[in-house]
């Protein structure tokens, strides 16, 4: 593989002070992933600053929502999140076998790459890796490709289970950079592909994840995560779905939908949730709002079961947080 | 007590768990010290020309010692074009030439001090190319698909054409299988020393023969030049059945180098190193009366095969005149180049492609006319072979069928498509028949029993990891009359007497024949040398008349007239006595009989009607085999043969590309086998037979664990949903 320096760091500071004026310094925590694209050459970093050891491992729980560390360890096994907030406990279960949960951490799992195909073999024409060298998935094996938010230079879609569910939560990731803090809505950390795919999030390189704050809601108990895939386990999603919902006196006061396996950051489905606020919660709005949510949806040629199975997937998600 | 049919646990087992198994990677040959690294440069396009190779950068890369391109490699000899199960099954000679025919094909070889300079340098060598329009996969070259003129044309039985146009019912329909890769857990590794004296290659592989008959035949050396070993494997499933490029790069980067070289193809590079199942198109056309009774069935498949192989491909329709009764019954096969890697057998090459038409189209026409699958079954049962028309050797099929049944509670099913639910799930209930043709190679072996009174049983054979070693101790502890725990097994060396591929569910059978004789032959010569001693109680006894029982030798009718085996080696001052035994499979030209295993699948599936997925949530598989040598290890084989036919009923699929005919999914998260939660419980049951054609009456189990699983799943998934999906696998969004 190429070789690369490897250094440790135990402040925050020091961490964002060794890679942001490092163009090939690239942060590592688990190594569940920055190891594969280091080997595979997707990313050429000649620097790994290994974080691990940064103090950002705690989980607090409190009135005004959850704090998680960007380090913190088995957030799905916190007796608070599995209780009152169960989408984020069901994402994480979801998102990986125990081996790699044992080892990932919640920061890194927001910023792993798209599993799409041209990308990760790095033969292939891939305009995210190589800008201007093309995309192989508009028009080869793109079955598990965006059919929300793509462009004609990039239909890649993101990964993580994780990510789907704090977009359902309203939730924010802190960070650090050498412009100083600033909090990041989850929904808003990717960015759509446009003309620049390469351009993969609104992090400045050396930007750091430090945490991630999920505030109270009255949806937040009242959520559940769908997680469609080709097999029972350990496969990325071909459609994914976090529900949260505020039912008071028979009626959705409030909701959030969110779309995982369909677009190249969480989808946060509005259109649905306009559909489903301010209805009783039954099979009837269960089923409008899941035809909303793939309302708009720019399928193509091997994917356009998705649509399908996003409407489908939102209903059932929605009777699973029924009464 | 015999030891044959006792559930003995893995004699290796233990080095496995606690990791003191050296697999072929773990394996330099001596200190290591003079260990280097080779790593394949492969294609990126499937067809073309190599116009220029840039190696400038890799070279002056830290540690690089070699790199080989077709300019500088060593010159091979040709292959000679063999059947698929020659000494040498890969035609194409790599690095010989610019030409690329698949992409993955290697194009250069790095050799480097470390792994990591290895793979650091080859990242760093670019290939340019002309690159050509492929044929990407079957579909673009169907128009092309041609007859096999090498190959025997299929067994015809009567007249298809009369026994379809006299049928009251027809079943006409059309399914397709997709390439599949083998992926065992070990990937292809191979160490070679390039000496004057002798060429030694570390190999995972499931022929040691061939590989020593190829390197000898590609590098103009004699076979006895070469030593190959292949003591543990991590599976194989037909993968390391073939000769294939990694040995052949590795023993070049040996010999150019002067150092001992390790290549270790990593997962992407599986998907064309060694070949895989290959696609197909099967239609099928069932003719029946109306009580089900077959008039006539005719199987037109399309498959392909590379654009550069110049053997046979197999016939993946081969097997279909076998299960059924039918008076007329005609197959085919036409074959399409495709600038893939050549396909290889994989866990039944025949029966575990070509019956899954059959099996579907059996249950299509149980529909159709109203009968129970299995009854349909029954009705057709042939009482001979009806390919070759001979008896069968033994046939415990309508058992299987029977056992089964009643194991998994068949009789309940409901007939109707969508009848049967568990909550929000549907339930079908699906089962297949089984076939797979029992043979044996010619095989040799060695029993030496020492003064100590512990032997060594010696084949060269193999063991996948499916219980070689243990069921060669078995069987040669039982026929030298010793316990288990005084026999050694030794396998997977050249140096020892020959044994043939682990494939074609040969091994067991070829394995244990070679091992009895051994072990029969040793405990007669030891008894001659007992009755002609005048120190021995046994002295003057008739051979015939003396028995042998926990190694301790006595005469019939007088057990206190006796000794063991070590104080007759230790009186005649004998440090080891040995003996040989030679397998030699009865001719499949002149038979009188035809030898086949036989099977039954019985699976439950739940399928999500909304989200389309499928679970398999139950599975009963019964088997006749002959005679089981080990029922633990057996069943093992059973579970995952079952979890494979899991994984190609509904999970697995090589995918490509067909603007360029590459691979998009090659690795383990794109690639899915089954994992954990989607393997149920499976349940094996094994309907014993003797078969007096057979020596220890063993058929083999690899490939018959497997086949019937995916129709019998497909067939169950259609009982659930009413929905028939004839294109494997069946993903969720082919049902929604």
């Amino acid at each position: 593989m190429r070789p690369f320096s490897y250094t440790t760091v135990s402040s925050v500071r020091s961490a964002v002070l060794q890679v942001s004026p490092d163009p090939k310094a690239q942060y590592v925590a688990g190594a569940t992933e920055v190891l594969n694209l280091v080997r595979e050459g997707q990313i050429a970093a000649d620097r790994l600053v290994d974080i691990r050891a940064l103090p950002l491992t705690s989980i607090r729980a409190g009135a005004d929502g959850l704090h998680i560390g960007a380090l913190a360890r088995h957030v799905e096994n916190h007796p608070v999140v599995r209780r009152d907030y169960p989408v984020l406990a069901q994402a994480l279960l979801a998102g990986a076998s125990p081996q790699v949960r044992n080892m990932f951490t919640p920061g890194g799992n927001l910023l792993q790459r798209t599993r799409c195909s041209y990308y990760r073999d790095v033969s292939f024409a891939c305009n995210r890796r190589e800008p201007g060298s093309g995309c192989g998935a508009l028009e080869g094996n793109n079955r598990y490709n965006a059919i929300f938010g793509g462009s004609d230079h990039c239909i890649a879609v993101h990964p993580s289970d994780l990510a789907v569910a704090l977009t359902a939560l309203d939730a924010v990731a802190r960070t650090q950079g050498p412009a100083g803090a600033r909090a990041i809505p989850i929904e808003e950390l990717h960015r759509l592909p446009g003309e620049e795919p390469h351009r993969e999030t609104v992090l400045e390189h050396g930007e750091l994840i430090t945490g991630i704050d999920v505030p109270a809601s009255r949806f937040a108990a009242r959520s559940h995560y769908l997680k469609i895939r080709d097999r029972a386990s350990f496969a990325f999603a071909l459609v994914s779905v976090a529900v949260a919902v505020d039912v008071r006196r028979g009626v959705v006061r409030d909701c959030r939908i969110a779309l995982g396996g369909v677009a190249p950051r969480p989808w946060r489905a509005r259109a649905a949730e306009a559909a489903l606020t301010g209805k009783p919660l039954n099979e009837a709005s269960r089923r409008a709002a899941g035809k909303a949510a793939a309302s708009g949806a720019v399928p193509r040629r091997h994917n356009r079961f998705k649509v399908a199975m996003v409407e489908r997937a939102v209903a059932r998600a929605l009777s699973e947080v029924e009464d | 007590m015999s030891a044959v049919g006792q559930p003995l646990a893995r004699v290796e087992g233990r080095l496995k768990v606690t990791g003191a198994a050296r697999y072929t990677a773990d394996l330099p040959q001596d200190d290591g010290k003079d260990l280097v690294h080779a790593v394949a440069v492969c294609a990126t396009v499937a067809k073309g020309r190599i116009t220029s190779i840039d190696a400038r950068q890799a070279r002056a890369a830290g540690g690089v010692l070699e790199l080989i391109t077709h300019r500088n490699a060593p010159r091979l000899r040709p292959v000679p074009a063999q059947e698929v199960f020659g000494p040498a099954h890969e035609t194409l000679l790599v690095l010989q030439d610019d030409r690329v025919h698949y992409s993955g094909q290697p194009v250069a070889v790095v050799v480097a001090d470390t792994l990591e300079n290895a793979t650091h340098a080859a990242s760093l060598v670019r290939v340019e190319y002309a690159a050509e329009r492929p044929v990407a996969t079957l579909f673009e070259g169907i128009d092309d698909a041609f007859d096999s003129p090498r190959h025997a044309p299929p067994a015809t039985v009567g007249d298809a054409d009369r026994g379809l146009a006299e049928a009251a019912v027809v079943i006409d329909r059309t399914y397709t299988t997709p390439a599949q890769h083998h992926h065992p857990m070990e990937t292809m590794a191979t160490t070679v020393r390039w000496t004057a004296e002798e060429v030694t290659v570390h190999v995972s592989t499931q022929t040691i023969s061939m590989i020593r008959d190829g390197l000898a035949t590609t590098f103009g050396l004699r076979p006895e030049q070469v030593r190959v070993v292949s003591e543990f494997l991590g599976g194989g499933f037909g993968g390391k059945g073939a000769w294939c490029w990694p040995s052949v790069v590795t023993a070049m980067a040996a010999r150019l180098t002067g150092r001992q070289v390790r290549l270790v193809t990593t997962r992407r590079q599986m998907f064309a190193a060694t070949g895989q199942r290959p696609h197909s198109v099967q239609r099928v056309r069932l003719g029946a009366r109306r009580d089900g009774v077959l008039t006539a069935i005719a199987q037109d498949c399309v498959g392909d095969t590379s654009a550069f192989y110049d053997t046979p491909p197999f016939f993946i329709g081969a097997a279909t005149p076998v299960p059924y009764a039918a008076p007329n019954i005609r197959t085919t096969q036409r074959f399409v180049r495709v600038n893939c890697q050549t396909p290889v057998p994989m866990r039944s090459p025949v029966e575990g492609v070509g019956l899954v038409s059959i099996e579907s189209a059996m249950d299509e026409l149980a529909a159709e006319l109203g009968v129970d699958p299995l009854e349909l079954r029954r009705r057709n049962y042939a009482e001979r072979d009806p390919n070759s028309g001979l008896p069968w050797s033994s046939n415990g099929l309508l058992e299987c069928y029977e056992r089964g049944a009643r194991r998994f509670g068949w009789p309940e099913r409901n007939p109707k498509p969508r009848s049967m639910r568990d909550g929000r799930y549907l339930v079908g209930w699906g089962m297949a028949t089984a076939v797979r043709h029992a043979g044996s190679d010619p095989t040799s072996a060695l029993v030496r029993l020492g003064a100590d009174g512990r032997a060594v049983v010696q084949i060269g054979s193999q063991d996948l990891g499916t219980g070689t070693f243990t069921i060669m101790t078995q069987v040669a502890a039982d026929a030298l009359g010793v316990p288990v725990a005084m026999m050694r097994a030794e396998l997977g060396d050249t140096d020892l007497p020959n044994g043939g591929g682990s494939f074609g569910s040969h091994t067991a059978a070829s394995v244990a024949a070679a091992a009895r004789l051994a072990g029969e032959a040793l405990r007669a010569k030891v008894i001659r040398i007992a009755v002609a001693d005048d120190g021995s109680p046994l002295s003057g006894a008739s051979p015939d008349d003396v028995l042998v029982d926990d190694g301790y030798l006595f005469v019939r009718g007088d057990r206190s007239r006796g000794e063991r085996y070590a104080q007759i080696l230790r009186r005649n001052r004998l440090q080891a006595v040995d003996a040989t035994g030679e397998h030699t499979p009865p001719p499949r030209e002149g038979a009188t009989v035809a030898r086949w295993a036989f099977g039954a699948d019985f699976t439950e599936v739940k399928v999500d009607p909304e989200l389309g997925t499928v679970r398999v949530t139950r599975h009963v598989k019964a088997i006749e085999a002959g005679r089981i040598i080990n029922p633990r290890t057996a069943r093992s084989q059973v579970i995952g043969g079952v979890v494979m036919g899991i994984g190609q009923a509904l999970t697995e699929a090589t995918e490509v590309d067909r603007r360029d005919a590459r691979i998009t999914n090659a690795s383990f998260w794109g690639y899915h086998v089954p994992v954990n939660a989607d393997v149920p419980d499976i349940d094996a049951i094994f309907v014993e037979r003797d078969d007096p054609h057979i020596p220890g009456s063993v058929k083999g189990l690899g490939e018959i664990a497997t086949i019937g699983t995916a129709p019998a799943i497909a067939n169950a998934v259609f009982h659930a949903t009413g929905k028939r999906v004839r294109d494997l696998p069946i993903t969720p969004d082919k049902l929604l």
